[in-house]
């Protein structure tokens, strides 16, 4: 394998890693505040589940760049040896989605679940709560269309 | 498809005929009692006394509700232990009945019902305390076992605990760890016992040592054994837990008893609706002016359904005086939203969660719904889901038939999967199966006849990037020429045309300028000429009404600058693309692995890949139907709305409209569609 296949197998690791951790610590946060509301009135279980479930597309996201970028370096038939300019280019494509993910499941997990402790009170308004938590997602969706642009579109097997 | 036009029902009746005409009014469900004029400053009837009869009853329904609900959770967890098998488990549904009524259909079932439903209510109430007392004794008893533990092990009756003639006794606990203060100072003829936890004690000495035995058990902080029952300590506890097991039959036989009363979990429901009515009836009247004798009621009522109205309060108070009027200006009229079959879940569901327009304002709906539907099947964007989508609400729809508007929103998002269909068939949609293994099959070759681009294909994603854009565009002219057509109504027509229509002329422009960068259009410098255009149009809308030239200079830069919002809220419909391309890959993913798992495992391989199959798609539609179903949203409301919509109106809630178990008939609809036929409904009174 050369180092720049490497550096393109670095780019698809950091994308589904970095916003895997901040899906994962969004629908932490929501998670704990969604059980505190159930605690008190269990009918409001799937009201809460919905907005507990809204941070977690950043994951989702970046697991789909990884998985483009994977396509690219041809993991499933014969990885392509790709040099290390190509590398560090696929490393770079990678990476909006990467950080966008990472912080924006953060911040999306809190907005979720003020939008919870909303549901608690009235349960009839949770609509409004799942559009403001998805204010915060529009960002993380501009990294995911970055990346898709940046890693799909060059020919990167081609680049010296 | 509008805001449909309202009228003022004023009218002035006889006290007597206060319920007729109410009872009128919720039948017909077309009107909203309004605050009387001047409420503040007129006579008006106190029906307090009224008022809190009618919320005991609610609140006795209540009670019965929850009880129940607590009688089936018991009696479930009871069936599942070993402690009582067989009880026969009736349903109970407490959940709101797919049923429309008459309300007169109610009132007669009501008034058929009521005593026994009290009756059977009050059975519960019984119940309920006597479950209250079973629960209070048994906590009594186990507390009493617990105090009992510390002398299980002295097979002495407590009756028999006291000072002979020449010996004194001494049973009781003291503090743990204190026993080597007893054994040490105790003399020699004392007889000193432990209990095996070393907290309680018997001590038995000669009458002339009790003091000194006394002295010593105070220094262990010894307390006396409060009982005194002619009974061991073993004979009490076994008296005890006898005791609390029959309390376990008795709760299990009323809990029993109670589940008798689930048959009637309809009947008390319409009961509850029934009052529920009544709460809403009594609170229309507290707004209304009236004397010991007379009152006056101002309702809304939909301008079609007004006659109606009229002639059917007539009928039933052929004394009463109505006025028919048109609303004045600054009246706070409520909005009803009269939509076709396509229209209206989405201006239920959409609109309305955001706000329903001010009474005379545009009605968004056909565009919302428009734009909606053409967005949903772009972001989803797999025609097999779509298909899978419409099937199952159009199924549900045919099966359940919900009445009234409670299926909207599983109407909308059938609708929206026929979008799906359209959308996922020209992006070569199906499951995600990639075009190679289609063109295997001529089902596949003929599926992809339809279509047009791949988003998956190299340059082909930056074409549906457009598109996406495109539709942006689109529907941001669209909010702008609403915007326009909106101050245009208001009067502001220079407004209306320089700052709004300018913006459609601009995008206009871009788009042609687009259509000819790409080949399609020969239109040269047309399409500059016309954004140009718009800019001018737009500089000058900036100046408009303002005479000091360096405030007009600072209104044309705020406009333009404008611009950046614009074209910020057009890159906002990136999602539209971002969001088509995640069910797609995740969908590939799913494919990938499946077939992964056929090729490593032989045979069991097929089994274990169409599990893996059908729960990832399942997974990947629910997750991106929750996706797509809020960025649709929020591009109408963000994108959209805030060009043009407030939203601040009023939802039009006649009386009777509002229930919470069944729905109740009424004669919005009705009313407008035999607006020709009135002679009709002159000659058949009582229909």
């Amino acid at each position: 394998m050369t180092l720049g296949t490497f550096l393109a197998l670095l780019g698809a690791a950091l994308s589904v890693g970095l916003a895997g951790i901040g899906s994962s610590i969004g629908v932490g946060t929501a998670g704990r505040a969604a059980a505190g509301v159930v605690s008190e009135d269990p009918d409001k279980f799937i009201k809460c589940l919905i907005l507990q479930l809204i941070p977690g597309t950043q994951g989702l996201y970046g697991f789909i760049i990884g998985f483009l970028a994977l396509l690219k370096i041809n993991v499933f038939a014969g990885v392509s040896q790709l040099s290390l300019a190509a590398g560090l280019g696929m490393l770079a494509a990678c990476l909006p989605m990467a950080i966008s993910g990472l912080f924006s499941g953060i911040h999306q997990g809190k907005v979720a679940a003020s939008g919870i402790a909303l549901v608690a009170k009235k349960p009839e308004e949770s609509t409004k709560a799942i559009v403001m938590s998805a204010m915060v997602e529009t960002y993380a969706l501009l990294g995911l269309i970055a990346s898709f642009l940046a890693v799909f579109l060059p020919n990167y097997a081609a680049m010296v | 498809m509008a805001v449909a036009a309202m009228k003022k029902l004023t009218l002035v009746a006889h006290a007597k005929d206060k319920r007729k005409i109410l009872k009128t009014l919720v039948g017909l469900g077309t009107a909203e009692v309004a605050a009387s004029k001047d409420y503040d400053k007129t006579v008006k009837c106190d029906d307090a006394g009224l008022r809190a009869e009618v919320e005991r009853k609610l609140n006795r329904v209540s009670f019965a509700f929850s009880f129940m609900k607590d009688t089936h959770r018991e009696l479930n967890k009871l069936s599942d232990g070993e402690k009582a098998p067989e009880i026969p488990l009736e349903k109970l549904n407490l959940k709101r009945e797919n049923k429309l009524i008459e309300y007169d259909d109610m009132i007669s079932e009501v008034t058929e019902n009521e005593h026994d439903l009290f009756s059977i209510i009050s059975d519960l109430e019984d119940y309920n305390t006597r479950l209250t007392d079973i629960k209070t004794e048994t906590a009594r008893l186990t507390h009493q076992n617990e105090q009992l533990r510390d002398y299980l092990d002295f097979d002495i009756k407590f009756s028999s605990v006291k000072d002979t003639q020449r010996v004194a006794m001494f049973l009781g606990l003291i503090k743990g760890g204190k026993k080597e203060i007893l054994l040490e100072g105790a003399t020699q003829t004392a007889v000193l016992k432990f209990s095996g936890s070393g907290d309680g004690v018997f001590a038995m000495c000669l009458k002339e040592e009790k003091e000194q035995i006394s002295k010593l058990l105070i220094a262990a902080d010894f307390s006396r054994c409060p009982f005194t029952q002619d009974f061991t300590a073993k004979e009490l506890t076994d008296k005890n837990n006898q005791r609390i097991n029959e309390l376990a039959e008795a709760r299990l036989d009323i809990y029993k008893q109670a589940a008798s009363a689930f048959k009637y979990a309809y009947e008390l429901k319409v009961l509850y609706d029934y009052y529920f009515i009544e709460l809403a009836k009594l609170d229309a009247l507290a707004r209304t002016a009236a004397t010991s004798k007379a009152f006056v009621l101002e309702a809304w009522v939909t301008a079609s359904a007004a006659e109606l109205t009229q002639s059917k309060i007539k009928e039933a108070a052929p004394s009463a005086e109505i006025f028919v009027s048109d609303p004045q200006k600054g009246d706070p009229v409520p909005t009803y939203i009269r939509s076709n079959k396509f229209v209206s879940p989405f201006g239920i569901n959409v609109t309305a969660m955001y706000g329903v327009p001010k009474y005379g304002e545009l009605d968004p709906n056909p565009f919302v719904a428009f734009f909606y539907f053409l967005f949903f099947g772009f972001m989803l964007g797999d025609a097999g889901y779509g298909i899978i989508l419409s099937l199952a609400c159009f199924a549900y729809l045919l099966f359940r038939k919900p009445v009234k508007n409670s299926g909207s929103f599983i109407l909308m998002f059938g609708l929206c999967g026929l979008s799906t269909i359209l959308w996922g068939a020209i992006f070569g949609g199906w499951f995600s199966i990639e075009s190679q293994y289609l063109q295997g099959s001529a089902i596949g070759r003929f599926l992809l006849n339809f279509k047009l681009i791949d988003p998956l294909s190299g340059s082909q994603a930056l074409v549906m990037f457009g598109m996406a854009l495109g539709l942006g565009v689109i529907q941001i002219a669209a909010g702008f020429f609403l915007s326009g057509v909106t101050k245009f109504r208001a009067n502001n027509k220079l407004d209306a045309i320089f700052n709004d229509f300018s913006w459609v002329v601009i995008l206009l422009g871009f788009i042609v300028l687009v259509f000819d960068l790409l080949g399609i259009l020969k239109t040269s410098v047309a399409g500059i000429v016309i954004a140009l255009t718009g800019l001018a149009m737009l500089i000058v809308g900036g100046a408009l009404g303002k005479k000091n030239p360096v405030k007009m200079f600072i209104g044309a830069f705020k406009n333009v600058y404008g611009g950046i919002n614009v074209f910020a809220d057009i890159l906002s419909y990136a999602r539209l693309f971002g969001l088509g391309l995640t069910t797609g890959v995740i969908g590939m993913v799913i494919n990938k692995i499946g077939a992964l798992i056929i090729d490593l495992i032989p045979y069991a391989g097929y089994a274990i890949a169409a599990v893996v199959l059908l729960g990832g798609h399942a997974f990947n539609l629910l997750i991106n139907l929750l996706g797509v179903y809020v960025h649709n949203c929020r591009l109408q409301y963000v994108e959209f709305f805030g060009k043009f919509y407030g939203g601040e109106g009023r939802a039009f809630a006649p009386l009777g409209s509002k229930t919470k178990y069944v729905y109740l008939t009424d004669k919005l609809e009705t009313a407008n569609n035999t607006k020709t036929n009135k002679l009709e409904i002159n000659n058949n009174p009582t229909k």
